[in-house]
């Protein structure tokens, strides 16, 4: 049994170097981005395998679904830009593709027989990417292959260390919830998860800060199947979410997992949207996406006027409270992801 | 030696290997999309170093190491997102998504081979 | 006892179609046939592993679990093979690449 197991450990790690490095010495960036995403899931099963199926959850909706959606809509981004044709010498940014030209041509009028094609492989020369040059292979091979070494001599010589798994077992009890990796993230180390919600926001106002949005670039062909999908798909992803939302206090799951099926199931949406979707109220947008950060914030700070100290809670309140920080957290991951994949701010804020 | 090689032992060396890959492919390769990926990957093998170092032992693995993997994951896929709207963002300026140095109008025009 | 030889038959017949999908994937010429290897053959492969693990389920919710993703695999599957074909057949025939 433990000699299958370790080949089946063999052969995951072997699988995953393997798809990484043929990812990175990829030409054509769609099957790199293709790989990236085969290296995530295969990442998913690595983190089963080491005990952690709250970090697979979150890597299999994160680390796969959602980075590989956000990768899939820059190349179609960037096959738009590029193919382009550039005659403008103005110094000025480009304007964003009009969404009206975008409309024109879209699948249902797709061009036929040679433009088609021709515009087919403008976009595949727009997405490779040369094979790094010949000058300088020895010096990298030779840098990277030593810190390897190091690293793994440094790791093969640790001591073994319990490390703060007992100090976190022996204090669940004033944690208020049934889940140590819960207890760590909305307890006992909370400062890193506002931390990591504030950079949540600010990677998404750094996307609104780059301009307007424009049009998704590629839009699936019309017919009737994703929308039917999207309709069966969409209650099952929000219950899901709920439930994984509110099976963090006692089981794998919580609001980063919750926020990324939401998340994803936004996207969805965004992609599938049978009809022009509206562009939201930009003040509950504002609200919706600043939330998790601000209701963290003011209960923490609620806690170091009225509570034990800054951003810690009383424990037999911290069950209710962990659980408005979580369901704010959900909702502003979930927007923010869904932001992030349209791009941009909507045309709507500039009026 | 087989006992020995449980997978807190085995998997760490793995992220090392995974480390040491991404950082190849971040120097080597010169496409923004592809140096990206290359720094996901050296994210993904400092998390398995990290989640391999708790799941040693026979104790259930430690809760604050994978508390602060999860946090990891959300911070790196903002951190991607940001870094694509940046490198679509360049494209629209240049024209290409490659770091070109120099001010970004004297290639404007020109057409380097080694897009 | 039976549960478990069930359980271990299912799942390896599962396997069996995981491979032969697979294989199909690899082999077959064109996007069409890679599809229609891939979604029919895993699908069911799937459903057997899934009905394997129900025998080892420790109760109706775990059961309702398994089988809900399998119902929900197969949704997306379907969708994404049938959105794949129509991409190619809107867009141009699939070149082999090599």
């Amino acid at each position: 049994m433990n000699a299958a197991l370790l080949t089946f450990d063999f052969v995951l790690l072997a699988g995953l170097l393997g798809v990484a490095w043929r990812c990175l010495a990829s030409t054509d960036l769609f099957r790199a981005v293709v790989l990236f995403i085969t290296f995530g899931l295969l990442l998913a099963i690595a983190w089963v395998r080491l005990e952690a199926p709250d970090i697979a959850l979150a890597e299999a909706a994160i680390g796969a679904g959602i980075t590989g959606a956000l990768l899939l809509v820059t190349l179609e981004r960037l096959k738009h830009i590029m193919n382009r044709p550039r005659t403008d010498t103005d110094h000025d940014p480009a304007p964003p593709p009009d969404p009206v030209a975008s409309d024109a041509d879209a699948p249902g009028a797709a061009p036929t027989g040679d433009a088609a094609s021709r515009a087919a492989d403008a976009g595949n020369a727009a997405l490779s990417c040369a094979p790094a040059p010949a000058r300088g292979r020895w010096i990298t091979l030779v840098v990277t292959v030593g810190l390897a070494g190091l690293l793994m001599a440094t790791l093969a010589t640790q001591e073994h260390d319990p490390g703060l798994q007992p100090t976190v077992a022996e204090h669940m009890d004033v944690s208020g919830v049934d889940h140590g990796i819960t207890a760590v993230l909305l307890n006992f180390r909370s400062w890193d998860t506002l931390l990591e919600l504030a950079m949540v926001l600010l990677a998404g106002l750094g996307a609104w800060s780059l301009g307007r949005h424009d049009a998704l670039p590629a839009r699936p062909t019309p017919g009737p199947v994703l929308p039917g999908a999207v309709r069966l798909l969409l209650p099952v992803a929000i219950v899901t979410g709920v439930y994984l939302l509110w099976a963090g206090s006692h089981a794998p799951g919580g609001a980063f997992q919750a926020g990324a099926v939401l998340g994803a199931a936004g996207i969805l949406v965004s992609l599938a949207r049978p009809h022009e979707l509206p562009d939201p109220d930009p003040r509950l947008l504002r609200i919706g996406v600043t939330a998790g950060a601000l209701l963290f914030l003011a209960i923490g700070l609620w806690g170091l006027f009225a509570g034990p100290a800054l951003l810690t809670w009383p424990s037999e309140l911290a069950y209710p409270l962990i659980l408005i920080i979580e369901t704010g957290a959900t909702l502003s991951i979930a927007l923010t992801l869904v932001a992030l994949f349209i791009g941009g701010r909507s045309p709507r804020e500039d009026t | 030696m087989i006992e020995s090689l449980d997978p807190g032992t085995l998997y760490p060396f793995g992220g090392a290997a995974l480390f040491a890959l991404g950082l190849h492919g971040l120097i080597r390769r010169r496409h923004l999309i592809l140096r990206i990926l290359a720094v996901n990957i050296m994210g993904s093998g400092v998390f398995m170093v990290f989640l391999g170092i708790a799941a040693r032992g026979n104790a259930p693995p430690d809760p604050v190491a994978q508390a602060l993997t999860l946090t990891g994951i959300v911070v790196a896929v903002s951190a991607t997102a940001f870094a694509l709207a940046l490198t679509v963002h360049l494209a629209r300026l240049t024209g290409y998504a490659v770091l070109l140095p120099g001010p970004l109008q004297t290639h404007r025009d020109s057409h380097p081979d080694d897009r | 006892m039976i549960a478990d030889l069930l359980t271990t038959v299912l799942v390896l017949a599962g396997l069996a179609f995981f491979a032969a999908g697979t294989l199909g994937l690899l082999r077959f010429p064109d996007v069409y046939t890679r599809l229609h290897a891939l979604t029919k053959a895993d699908n069911l492969g799937l459903g057997l592993v899934v009905l394997g693990l129900m025998l080892q389920a420790e109760g109706p919710a775990m059961i309702f679990k398994l089988a809900l993703i399998w119902v929900l695999v197969l949704a997306a599957g379907a969708t994404a093979a049938h959105m794949v074909a129509q991409r190619t057949w809107t867009h141009g025939e699939f070149e082999r690449r090599e």
